[in-house]
């Protein structure tokens, strides 16, 4: 299919994702350096183009009959690789999964050609109720049992994998049976499904429940991870807050290093939500994010660290 | 005793959004909360972890609303407008997985609710959500005056008349669309007044319109509605008009083709 909207800096490559250095050990092809796709954008990357290497765009948006959204959607994805990234899955909900909601992403999919498809590992509406927030889940056995027919069905309807993005929470339940790395693992050797690892949560997280956001990355299955997600947040003295609204903060870059030295490289994505600055802003968080991941060293794992220092004299 | 996960999601999820969760007492709050099994920290107790969520809900709520009706949330204000959110989300909460859909009950809401809002507030909405509907209604092909050129004078009779689907009347008491125009320019209107119009939105390409229309043409645009044909369009007009039927049949069609405002066959 040849690019609606061809540029002079991006020639189309038709629908294909443009696939970087593919890890052997992943599923998924490295994309690079990506930001989201936000409306206050559109016009400038029709216009001409993006320094951004792909593009997630929010799955719901997208779900609707016709008009602009998804006709600047199609030119994007003429030009670059697209992800979808839906928020209201609810995979960890009581409620059952709506056929609705898989037959619309399901459509997207056919339509877009994703590189991959993600969402997030909570639960978002009650008794019919959509709460349009992302809620925590409690970590135990039943959570499990309760997840793994759910991923199935999605999977199948979707007839592809999904891949499930860490949340950042604000409150734990007292009856979870494990951390929240111990179940992402649990889960992912349960039903085999990708990790949208991002780091900005483990950040917030980290610091709201008071773990080492460093252990937890350690915990990761590498090989199951296939994008990576940064943003900024806002920091309330007692809890940080997952805004979306502001730059990525230091600490967080510094986990970003740590993770990539970690992983190897892996699709990374800047999200910035509100007060959306111009273009070039986000862009140069993502450009960041490139020089980052490649000057992020080899490092030892936080166990590594801690048997180092008990070794130490 | 731990909840099973379907009751601590429907708790929790009441809790979240009931505005009184903000402003219940702790203690009475904590009643709520402790069965939920929640970890509280010298930091953060349990109920303000809870209320975090509770913020949040409402916040997102209304900042959904105030951009896909931003012409209301000015005409109302901040404050009024995140009142009249909270009222509205009480009887509609969201039951649809886009926060795009969570207005859609709006205008109805407003309207007939002195307490809440104004009628020409509730006719604004309407005309804002009509703008929303249009902006991303399905796709089609329109008909154009290179199709009618083609037709032989025996066809024109049966030529299909439809108007495309992202078009939405509107009959208003208040003049909505010069006052949602004043306050997206920075006016600030107090109160609404002025004469009746009858307004057209429709999508033609990729931008939503705003017309105003006559009774005529709105009673035309509304028998067509659900599709008709050139012919029987005649006759519909020449039952008020016979000796001008024809001339006002293709002085509207041609205003049509103009705005992109019937659909191809």
């Amino acid at each position: 299919m040849a690019p609606s909207h061809p540029t002079d800096r991006f020639a189309g490559d038709g629908l294909r994702p443009r696939r970087r250095h593919d890890s052997p050990s992943r599923r998924h092809a490295d994309l690079g350096f990506g930001i989201g796709l936000r409306t206050g954008h559109y016009a400038e990357i029709l216009a001409h183009g993006s320094r951004a290497d792909w593009f997630e765009a929010i799955s719901e948006n997208f779900m609707v009959p016709g008009g602009r959204p998804l006709d600047v959607l199609q030119r994007i994805r003429a030009d670059f690789p697209v992800v979808l990234h839906g928020v209201s899955l609810s995979i960890g909900g009581s409620d059952p999964i709506d056929p609705q909601y898989l037959a619309a992403l399901r459509a997207l999919i056919e339509r877009f050609e994703p590189a991959w498809v993600s969402d997030h590992l909570c639960w978002t509406s009650a008794d019919a109720h959509q709460l349009h927030d992302l809620l925590p889940l409690p970590w135990t056995e039943e959570l499990l049992d309760h997840l793994v027919p759910r991923i199935a069905r999605v999977q199948d309807a979707l007839r592809r994998p999904i891949v499930l993005e860490n949340v950042s929470s604000y409150l734990t339940y007292a009856h979870s049976t494990m951390t929240e790395w111990e179940f992402l693992a649990a889960l992912v050797a349960r039903t085999g499904c990708d990790l949208l690892l991002d780091v900005n949560n483990v950040h917030v997280s980290a610091f709201n429940h008071g773990f080492d956001a460093r252990r937890y990355v350690d915990a990761i299955p590498a090989e199951h991870v296939a994008q990576i997600h940064l943003a900024g947040h806002a920091d309330h003295g007692t809890h940080l807050l997952d805004t979306h609204d502001a730059a990525i903060v230091d600490a967080v870059w510094e986990l970003y290093r740590y993770t990539i030295a970690r992983l190897g490289p892996v699709a990374t994505l800047v999200e910035w939500d509100g007060e959306v600055p111009p273009l070039e802003v986000v862009e140069q968080e993502a450009m960041r994010a490139r020089a980052v991941a490649a000057g992020a060293p080899k490092e030892c794992t936080a166990a590594e660290r801690d048997a180092r220092d008990a070794a130490a004299p | 005793m731990t909840l099973p996960l379907r009751e601590l999601q429907s708790r929790l999820a009441a809790l979240i959004s009931d505005p009184a969760t903000l402003t219940r007492p702790d203690a009475e709050l904590a009643t709520a909360v402790e069965p939920l099994g929640i970890r509280g920290d010298a930091r953060l107790s349990a109920v303000e972890r809870v209320r975090v969520y509770g913020r949040m809900y409402f916040l997102r709520l209304r900042d959904a609303l105030a951009n896909d009706l931003p012409a209301l949330h000015l005409a109302l204000g901040a404050n009024a407008f995140g009142e009249v959110v909270q009222r509205y989300v009480a009887v509609h909460p969201s039951d649809r997985p886009s926060l795009r859909d969570l207005g859609r009950h709006l205008p109805g809401f407003l309207h007939g609710r002195p307490d809440v809002a104004l009628p020409w507030h509730a006719e604004l909405a309407q005309l804002e959500w009509a703008m929303i509907e249009a902006f991303d209604a399905r796709d089609e092909a329109v008909l154009t005056t290179g199709q009618l050129a083609t037709l032989t004078a025996d066809a024109w009779p049966e030529l299909p008349i439809r108007p495309v689907g992202s078009l939405v009347l509107l009959a208003c008491t208040t003049p909505v669309d010069d006052l949602r125009e004043r306050l997206l320019a920075g006016e600030i209107v107090a109160a609404g007044g002025g004469d009746p119009v009858l307004l057209r939105v429709w999508r033609q390409d990729r931008q939503v319109f705003l017309r105003r229309t006559s009774e005529r043409e709105m009673a035309a645009l509304r028998w067509l509605h659900a599709g008709s044909t050139f012919g029987e369009l005649c006759g519909w007009l020449a039952e008020h008009d016979p000796d001008g039927a024809a001339a006002e049949a293709m002085s509207l069609l041609g205003r049509w083709l103009d705005d992109a405002l019937l659909a191809a066959p």
